[in-house]
């Protein structure tokens, strides 16, 4: 798979080619509805039969979950595998936070207590020397690891070239909104910047109900922040850094237009932007007083869960908008006339452990977690977007979606998966970067001080970062 | 005072005699045993560390920089370090302002509840103002962002009063306050307890004998109260700052250190060089400084409270 | 007692100051005791209840937040899809208990005969150590956990209750030792010199004379010792995985989490850990009071 490749080229040139040997669509986004239509991937006689996993009868497994919400995905997968090979898992989980303080401790004093640990798009690069290289563990055909989205597994191949995580759900961000309030006041929905902003004005009104904000704004310190922002500059063509990830661009036209439209927001976005999280962005949308909101497409479970939302049955999704829609013009790094990767993505999957005793146990569990019937299983009983394409066609996937009224929504977040896009450079500071833009995408939107001095001091800090990129060849 | 009650204990094994010469040390021992291990080797470790270049993400370029992640912490030379001096005038805000107005606080509540009577129940009263303290810091930070939060609580309460709602966790001139106000509720009950022990150890016959001699209630405080108390005042003070101080988990919760920077204390900047930026040796370094200005404030307190407690022995 | 008017007056006037005195003495408790009320509240309403603006005091209650912690096979608490089905607290409120009361024990155990030798006898180095005692609570927990995870790896004391129990012994100490240094200072010297006399070792003289003596002052810190290993969190969290779990830990489950803030768990949750120690407190109110007299003052 890798042997035509003879230097390491960026990243992004990665994405694009395998998204075209995928056979999906440059450029433009991709119908769900074809996807549901195309022929069966593999014309092997059985769906891949479950592999045997009895040899691993008696092993001791530590497994993590992931944080918050899907902690029982770790649970239910931990579950099946323990029944169908005899091996012994325990799984814990913890939130995000104390994840990463565990990997950080456990790593610094050079052993893990855990085999399986979760791993996402924005924490690998930092972490995968400590992790065990898994191209063996998927060479095996009847796993049909092609299967899984490559823009996903793409993510975490590292610049030594090895994959070092399964993946086994993703997500990106959606454009939430309200479709009862669009109908009262005749709004619709929003494909351009502008658009989005006449909306947020209009839907900012006072409903019996109380008051109504038009949109939300999360600008929280970290990367939850940091990708929010993300999301919009993307849209609009601009980047944080260029491909080879030496430059930096910060402070493009761009750049400050994304934050200008941030600005613009902020009359119709509930105060205290600075301090939302994913947490404010649910209990705001779901409780009814924001209009619209951009955030991460699994909450759309949570919104139709009349146990948890006020707002059942009223709910819509689009695509987020883009600067000037379909006709937004390329970014610095796409020479094509169409923006093709533009929208904020994550995906979680499984890696092991290098200090695991018995690796091949390890990553038996971790690639059983995506295999194709496991997979059917956590999207069916549980609602995830599984990484594997195929499971979209299953007949019990589409008939959960259905008995939920969400018709429509995979065909959403498979649009919006395909543009997804991440910022990943190769070297150790992710960190502080993303400290670094979120201090200043807080100050320029928020603070009196005009965006684009803001925006030049962020700029000097991250070009000293982005001396530290590691140039390696595979 | 009959000497004879007492147990008699013969005295004239080698081990008794040992013990008895060498009292403190025996005593002292397990208790040094112990720091030794747990207190000694971390310091220790910490230390090295941060004369060293470590980063998480590459392991293997570690290498000996010696004092270079204490300049880069008092300078912020290379320009990717966040320099020391922002964090720690947010420190010294926080903690001032925290410490005084948690003193005040709890000792005018001290002093209100000082009253003994048996027809009220004074004891239960004290216990429900202690409920702070018992209430694992996480759940109260969870429970105070919910509050603080623009649809929660405390703008409830505003709305009551005719106010709009603020965003008080959102803005840089608020978010300082709304962080103070959550520690003094905290801890203030800590200063309340300290200071009603002290109160009620008072002798009364000098409170007899001042309002003889025409004293206002005004001047028995001052010139009686305050100077027996010292010993107590001193302790509390000490404790309460090098509690809040090195404050982290209410912080973190509630702002995280923004917006910008305006609410980051140096335990939030280890926090971020530690398990965000994955920078060991810097992180070390900045514990360090951390550990080096607690001491120098809390020598003061311990120099005058030593003084008083031990020197007043040669009277 | 002049004119029948006036002691009508006098009696209207304290009872004004006295209705004062209660109105404010209720305004220090609805202040301290509220939010805990409020978290109890909170414990009992659905998600979707509990954010609620203008905040709901009339509403349907649920157990199911309770239920979630104490029902074993992993029930989930509110929601199918999206909540965690987390399953039985009781361990960690087992392990909890068990951490605590044994670091009291220790803590007592270490730091009496420590604050005895700091307070009857002069040594060389005496004022050293005692500040150098007091260091420990300088380090920040953050970084001192790493070393501490570092050496309990090696020692394959990772999530025990024996680890915890030292540590917190050790974080414990300066604050017990220089409480207990004042509570010692307030015995009269004589009484140690008439057991001497009497032909007492010094630590018969200790155990048998002296503890019982301050032995008010020994309930006062041993709840502050308790209060410490309960609620702590950042320590507890790194050097554990599930065995030797503790509440605060577990709770943080609860917390941040993808889906945001489940706050009718973190609540309920909340409230269990709080009860034991207000039980606790509450009992050993009377004691702690007065065992905080004898000692703090004098010393």
């Amino acid at each position: 798979m890798r042997e035509g490749r003879s230097e390491r080229g960026t990243r992004r040139e990665f994405l694009k080619r395998t998204a075209a040997g995928a056979g999906l669509a440059m450029g433009g986004t991709l119908s769900f509805r074809s996807l549901l239509d195309a022929p069966a991937v593999s014309a092997a006689p059985s769906a891949a039969a479950p592999e045997d996993l009895t040899r691993y009868k008696g092993v001791q497994l530590m497994m993590m979950g992931f944080p918050g919400t899907s902690s029982n995905i770790s649970d239910y997968a931990a579950k099946l595998f323990a029944q169908q090979s005899g091996a012994v898992v325990n799984t814990v989980s913890y939130p995000l936070n104390e994840m990463l303080a565990k990997y950080a401790t456990s790593f610094m004093a050079g052993r893990h207590e855990y085999d399986v640990v979760p791993f996402t798009n924005e924490y690998i690069i930092q972490f995968y020397k400590n992790l065990y290289p898994l191209d063996d563990a998927v060479a095996d055909p009847a796993y049909r690891f092609s299967e899984i989205l490559p823009s996903l597994t793409e993510q975490f191949r590292m610049p030594d070239g090895k994959l070092y995580v399964i993946p086994v759900r993703w997500g990106s961000d959606v454009l939430h909104y309200r479709k009862d309030l669009f109908e009262q006041y005749k709004v619709k929905v929003p494909t351009t910047w502008d658009e989005y902003v006449a909306a947020a004005k209009a839907l900012t009104v006072d409903t019996p109900a109380g008051k109504v904000f038009g949109t939300d704004l999360k600008l929280i310190k970290g990367y939850p922040g940091v990708w929010y922002y993300c999301g919009w500059l993307w849209s609009g063509g601009g980047d944080l850094a260029d491909d080879k990830y030496e430059k930096a661009y910060l402070n493009t036209d761009r750049a400050v237009a994304a934050a200008e439209t941030i600005r613009r927001l902020l009359p119709y976005a509930p105060p205290g932007v600075t301090n939302v999280s994913q947490d404010e962005q649910i209990t705001n949308f779901s409780q009814g007083r924001t209009a619209m909101s951009i955030s991460y497409s699994p909450y759309a479970f949570l919104f139709e869960d009349p146990k948890q939302s006020r707002v059942v049955g009223k709910v819509g999704w689009a695509l987020p908008p883009r600067r000037l829609g379909e006709k937004t013009p390329a970014g610095v790094r796409y020479p094509g006339p169409r923006l093709s990767r533009w929208s904020m993505a994550s995906v979680w999957g499984y890696a092991v452990t290098k200090t695991a005793p018995n690796k091949e146990a390890a990553a038996a569990l971790a690639r059983f977690v995506s295999s194709t019937e496991t997979q059917r299983r956590l999207a069916v009983d549980l609602g995830i977007i599984p990484a594997r394409q195929g499971v979209f066609r299953d007949g019990g996937f589409q008939q959960a979606l259905k008995a939920k009224a969400m018709s429509g929504w995979a065909e959403t977040v498979l649009a919006a998966g395909q543009a997804g896009y991440g910022f990943q450079p190769f070297n150790g500071h992710l960190a502080e970067m993303i400290e670094t833009i979120q201090v200043a995408i807080q100050e320029a939107c928020t603070t009196p001080e005009q965006v684009k001095p803001v925006l030049d001091r962020a700029q000097g800090q991250l070009e000293s970062f982005l001396k530290d990129v590691v140039r390696k060849p595979a | 005072m009959a000497t004879t009650t007492l147990p008699r204990f013969r005295s004239d094994s080698w081990v008794s005699r040992f013990t008895d010469r060498h009292f403190p040390a025996v005593a002292l021992s397990p208790t040094m045993l112990l720091f030794v291990v747990l207190l000694c080797y971390p310091l220790g470790y910490s230390l090295v560390v941060s004369f060293y270049r470590w980063r998480l993400t590459s392991p293997e370029s570690v290498r000996f920089v010696g004092l270079q992640n204490y300049a880069a912490l008092l300078t912020s030379a290379p320009s990717s370090v966040v320099s020391v001096w922002v964090p720690l005038a947010n420190t010294m805000v926080y903690t001032v302002s925290t410490v005084a107005i948690e003193f005040v606080l709890g000792f005018a509540i001290a002093l209100l509840l000082q009253r003994q009577s048996t027809r009220y129940p004074v004891g239960t009263l004290r216990t429900f103002v202690i409920i702070p303290m018992m209430i694992s810091d996480i759940v109260i930070a969870t429970m105070w962002r919910l509050m603080w939060d623009t649809y929660g609580f405390i703008n409830y309460l505003m709305n009551l009063a005719g106010q709009p709602s603020r965003p008080w966790l959102g803005e840089a001139s608020t978010a300082m306050a709304a962080l103070v106000l959550t520690d003094v509720w905290h801890n203030a009950p800590f200063v309340f307890l300290m200071l009603t022990a002290g109160l009620q150890a008072l002798p009364t016959d000098v409170y007899e004998v001042a309002e003889i001699d025409g004293a206002s209630p005004a001047q028995s405080f001052w010139h009686i109260t305050v100077p027996l108390l010292t010993p107590v005042i001193v302790i509390t003070l000490l404790f309460r700052f090098i509690f809040n101080f090195r404050d982290f988990t209410k912080i973190y919760a509630l702002t995280a250190g923004g917006p910008g920077r305006s609410t980051e204390v140096l335990s939030i900047s280890l926090y971020q060089d530690m398990f965000r930026n994955f920078d060991a040796g810097l992180g070390s370094a900045l514990a360090w400084v951390i550990v080096g200005m607690t001491m120098l404030i809390a020598a003061v307190f311990v120099r005058a409270l030593w003084r008083h407690t031990f020197e007043q022995e040669a009277r | 007692m002049t004119t029948a008017a006036a002691p009508r007056r006098r009696d209207w006037r304290r009872s004004a100051v006295e209705a004062w005195y209660w109105a404010l003495v209720a305004a220090v408790i609805v202040y301290f005791a509220f939010p805990a009320f409020w978290m109890l509240l909170m414990s009992f309403k659905t998600r979707l209840d509990a954010t609620a603006f203008p905040p709901l005091w009339v509403f349907h209650p649920t157990t199911l937040h309770y239920q979630g912690i104490f029902s074993a096979g992993g029930m989930p608490t509110e929601v199918q899809i999206s909540e965690p089905s987390l399953g039985t607290m009781l361990p960690y409120l087992v392990n909890s208990v068990i951490i605590a009361a044994c670091t009291t024990g220790l803590t007592l155990a270490l730091g009496t005969p420590a604050a005895y030798a700091f307070s009857g006898f002069r040594f060389r180095g005496d004022r050293l150590l005692a500040f150098a005692v007091l260091g420990i609570r300088f380090l920040p927990p953050i970084s001192y956990v790493v070393p501490v995870y570092l050496l309990a790896a090696n020692a394959g004391l990772l999530d025990t209750h024996l680890i915890l129990i030292l540590v917190y012994t050790v974080i414990n100490l300066p604050f017990i030792i220089w409480m207990l240094i004042g509570f010692f200072k307030d015995l009269p010297g004589e009484i140690r010199d008439a057991a001497r006399i009497d032909g007492c070792s010094e630590w018969a003289a200790f155990l048998r004379v002296l503890m019982p003596l301050v032995a008010p002052g020994l309930a006062a810190t041993a709840i502050f010792a308790f209060m410490l290993a309960w609620n702590d969190f950042v320590i507890a969290f790194i050097l554990t995985e599930n065995h030797a779990r503790t509440m605060p830990v577990a709770l943080a489950r609860y917390v941040s989490g993808e889906a945001g803030t489940f706050w009718g768990d973190v609540s309920a949750g909340g409230m269990v850990t709080m009860l034991p120690m207000l039980l606790f407190v509450l009992l050993a109110q009377r004691s702690l009071v007065r065992g905080l007299v004898v000692g703090a003052v004098k010393g």
